[in-house]
């Protein structure tokens, strides 16, 4: 038995089609925020694996860590933001619903 | 069968792992993560998606570890994605302080968002049967990622660095600042049901 790159692969697709599933359906912001975190989670997985079992791994420069380091970090500033902001519009709409967003009045 | 294009290696084999008790483990972390991420999505109240989500992002860190993806990585993952999202995420109920924003419920398109989630899960699942993977013996990757990071990749460091400085700037402006309560008419015409516009009439 073991382990291999299309099981990280797999595992991947799964994540990233569950937060695909959780940015649709969801009516918070906050929510919809936190799918597309999962999403995140999903390809940094996959950039992962291809560092450890991909054509990169026998380099030694681990290029695909390095990337979803810098993934990782920067979509939890985009998280930050995302989250500020919608602080921000719930003091002036009183919603979290994205449904009900208008930003145009 | 899609073939990726040809690397040449240095490494030989696909380096699978075989250790029975790290395929056992990554197992576990696996059906941890699905199920940590499905309670994301599913569950009602944000309160219990966030621990979820937490979870999720705390298993991925502990899974990069079993891939040996470098301990700053998998720090950073579980200091800083993970715990403090959980906590931002936190906060920000706080701040808003509504019961109504603590729920999470479904939107209308909930049979669309299914059929595209199992669509592109089926995309990248038949891509990743079907492609044949250049693979290498991983090296030991995490010595050398923090020195992968400041000799190969300083610009890039110092770009993440101005981005975290400038949410933090940011997101304190944003949230210190004066905002416009919006006005009992401008909330009672966005309540209204739209009119159709008109075109004016230009011929006369």
């Amino acid at each position: 038995m073991s382990v291999d790159l299309s099981y990280f692969l797999t595992l991947s697709a799964g994540l990233f089609g569950i937060g695909c599933f959780g940015m649709l359906a969801k009516r918070s912001a906050l929510a919809v925020l936190m799918s597309a975190e999962l999403m995140l989670t999903g390809a940094n997985l996959a950039l992962v694996a291809f560092t450890r079992f991909g054509a990169g791994a026998a380099t030694r420069h681990a290029p695909g860590a390095a990337l979803a380091l810098f993934a990782s970090v920067s979509g939890a500033a985009e998280f930050a933001l995302g989250a500020v902001i919608v602080v921000v519009i719930y003091r002036s709409r009183r919603t979290v619903w994205v449904d009900d967003y208008d930003l145009k009045g | 069968m899609l073939e990726s294009q040809a690397v040449l290696l240095s490494g030989a084999g696909t380096g699978a792992i075989t250790s029975p008790a790290l395929v056992a483990v990554s197992y576990v972390l696996g059906a941890l993560l699905l199920v940590g991420a499905l309670a994301t999505v599913l569950l009602r109240t944000l309160n219990a998606a966030m621990t979820g989500l937490v979870g999720t992002l705390v298993v991925a860190g502990i899974l990069y570890m079993v891939l040996g993806g470098g301990l700053p990585l998998v720090l950073v993952q579980v200091v800083v994605v993970g715990a403090g999202m959980g906590a931002l995420a936190f906060l920000s109920l706080r701040w808003i302080g509504s019961s109504e924003a603590a729920a999470s419920p479904f939107n209308d398109q909930l049979i669309p968002a299914v059929l595209v989630a199992v669509a592109v899960t089926a995309l990248l699942g038949a891509v990743t049967v079907a492609a044949s993977w250049p693979g290498a013996t991983a090296s030991r990757v995490e010595a050398s990622l923090w020195a992968t990071l400041t000799n190969t990749y300083p610009v890039g460091l110092a770009t993440l660095v101005v981005i975290v400085l400038s949410v933090a700037a940011g997101g304190a402006l944003l949230l210190t600042g004066r905002i416009p309560e919006r006005s009992r008419s401008a909330e009672t015409a966005s309540a209204r049901p739209k009119r159709r516009r008109t075109r004016p009439d230009t011929t006369a």
